[in-house]
């Protein structure tokens, strides 16, 4: 079973009124039934009226000719920063006809730091790559809300677990998304666990368990 | 500190010419990344190698796929450019298939993303097949055999998407990976002898091969200029960037001893004359690659390189199936 890194962690939550809402942690378990996918997110879905904090920081870097990161999160407005450790050149692109979403950073040498500003929506997994290695391949994910955490899955690894802490009591959706799925919604109350498929072309892949509690 | 050690790392490679390289490895059947997360069935790969082989894909039904990918010829046609059915040159040399299943970007230019993609390009293209899906669709529906099978396989019966599926299916089932080198790799020392032993050591050390030719397929699925004469544009047409100008896909090198002529134009006719063409530091200059350097090796380092190239051999024999 594999725990990756909880992306935010956030203790309490502000409404609109500036006043405190008591926060809740969502935690739950993923298992794919054969050989898991590339990567994921789970995350809060947003409400009208409840405010979240903004997503900022979301940066990769490349080392040996590997991307560091599976996926990355950021928020829409926000950017996302990209670094060339590597001791040779680099071309950051995205031409991903799933979301419409283009770009491209252009050479980046070694040393190299550059940047794309997120200038399209929310809920959108992005595929980037390298133009000149085009095995180079990882994901950038457009939250609502910064109440989120990243999977990075291993072929040979069926089973991750994550956590969600701090969640506002007012977000009560949860979500998981992950590249050519169906995106998977559960509506989740505090004392509450449920189940659901995870399904890929209408083919059951995977289950996801979720819980909440204050 | 973590700057001084790139830009350290980068005036290394600066003065060495030596990158990163992926180590050299067995591939995995585990790390293929199939479109569907699973490996298509025994049906769906038999559909497809009766594709494969079938001339109907052809306008003038005198080629099917593997009359240029031909298996006797190390899945090429032994020309040094290809030819299409209607009799016309190819610019380019007819690739090999072998191990295209961990691939991830196809044609010497790289211009398909996908195994899928790339399989429908030359029945599509007027010099090559020339043949239109729209044809070739209800071609293929007067066939019994093939009306069968698509709908067995995929439920909606014959389209473009799904012929697409069928051939590459059949095409990732075309690995190279129990060959000396392998055996050699899992701990059988005497699997290589000692000319290709040493060649593997200048493969990985003074001949800079890995510099490109990385990982468990020997490719490291970028492109490069190695200084190849001739005004091919190669990637430049299609990624648009100047500095990929003559630049072409890194080929894998499993069975590569079956796959002459060799470059993208197939400009060098033998696995000697490969090496001798990089010992030299390639043809020509302009836009080269900084990994493209004269080499120094002697005679018999030529010779021990070329003993390592012949051990990355697991021949594929394929019954070719009866055409409905």
């Amino acid at each position: 079973m594999m725990k990756t890194t909880v992306g935010w962690f956030v203790g309490l939550a502000f409404g609109l009124s500036g006043q405190v809402i008591f926060a809740d942690t969502i935690t739950g378990e993923l298992t794919f039934v054969k050989k898991a996918s590339f990567a994921g997110v789970v995350y809060m879905n947003s409400v009208d009226g409840v405010a979240v904090p903004s997503i900022e920081g979301a940066s990769v870097d490349q080392v040996d000719k590997m991307f560091t990161k599976k996926i990355v999160v950021a928020g829409t407005g926000g950017s996302v920063s990209f670094r060339n450790s590597d001791s040779i050149d680099h071309n950051i692109f995205s031409n991903d006809s799933d979301s419409g979403v283009k770009f491209d950073v252009g050479l980046m040498t070694p040393t190299g730091q550059k940047s794309v500003g997120v200038s399209w929506g929310e809920n959108l997994l992005v595929r980037y790559g390298c133009k000149i290695h085009p095995k180079m391949k990882s994901y950038i994910f457009t939250s609502p809300t910064p109440y989120f955490q990243m999977l990075e899955f291993e072929k040979k690894v069926p089973r991750y677990t994550f956590s969600l802490e701090g969640v506002p009591s007012d977000l009560t959706k949860v979500s998981l998304t992950i590249p050519k799925y169906d995106t998977v919604t559960i509506e989740l109350s505090v004392g509450e666990s449920k189940q659901a498929d995870v399904i890929r072309k209408g083919k059951k892949k995977a289950i996801l368990q979720v819980s909440r509690a204050k | 500190m973590t700057r001084i050690f790139v830009v350290l790392m980068s005036l290394l490679m600066l003065f060495t010419g030596k990158v990163f390289a992926e180590d050299l490895a067995t591939p995995s059947m585990d790390n293929i990344d199939y479109p569907e997360e699973e490996a298509p069935s025994a049906k769906e790969v038999e559909l497809g190698k009766t594709l494969f082989f079938d001339p109907r894909l052809s306008l003038n039904m005198k080629q099917s796929c593997g009359t240029c990918h031909n298996p006797d010829l190390g899945f090429g046609d032994g020309l040094a450019t290809g030819l299409g059915t209607m009799g016309g040159g190819l610019g380019r040399n007819t690739p090999h298939l072998y191990n295209l299943a961990w691939n991830v970007t196809f044609f010497w230019d790289g211009r398909a993303d996908s195994l899928e993609e790339q399989a429908l390009g030359p029945i599509e293209a007027a010099g090559e097949m020339n043949m239109p899906l729209e044809k070739l669709i209800p071609r293929l529906q007067t066939v019994k055999y093939y009306q069968d099978m698509f709908k067995a396989v995929y439920g909606d019966g014959i389209n473009k998407a799904n012929i697409g599926k069928a051939i590459a299916s059949f095409e990732r089932t075309l690995n190279a990976n129990n060959t000396p080198f392998d055996k050699y790799l899992a701990g059988n020392k005497t699997a290589m002898g000692p000319e290709a032993i040493r060649g593997l050591e200048l493969f990985k050390g003074k001949a800079n091969c890995t510099g490109c030719h990385d990982g468990s397929n020997f490719t490291d699925n970028s492109y490069h200029n190695i200084g190849v004469k001739g005004d091919d544009k190669g990637r430049e047409g299609i990624s648009g960037g100047k500095d990929m100008r003559g630049a072409f896909k890194t080929p894998g090198l499993r069975n590569v001893i079956f796959t002459a002529p060799y470059m993208h134009d197939g400009s060098e006719s033998s696995l000697e004359s490969v090496v001798q063409f990089y010992n030299r530091g390639g043809d020509q200059d302009k836009n080269k690659s900084n990994l493209i350097k004269k080499l120094n090796l002697s005679d018999q380092e030529v010779s021990d390189l070329v003993a390592f190239l012949g051990a990355l051999t697991d021949h594929i024999q394929v019954e070719r199936p009866k055409i409905p």
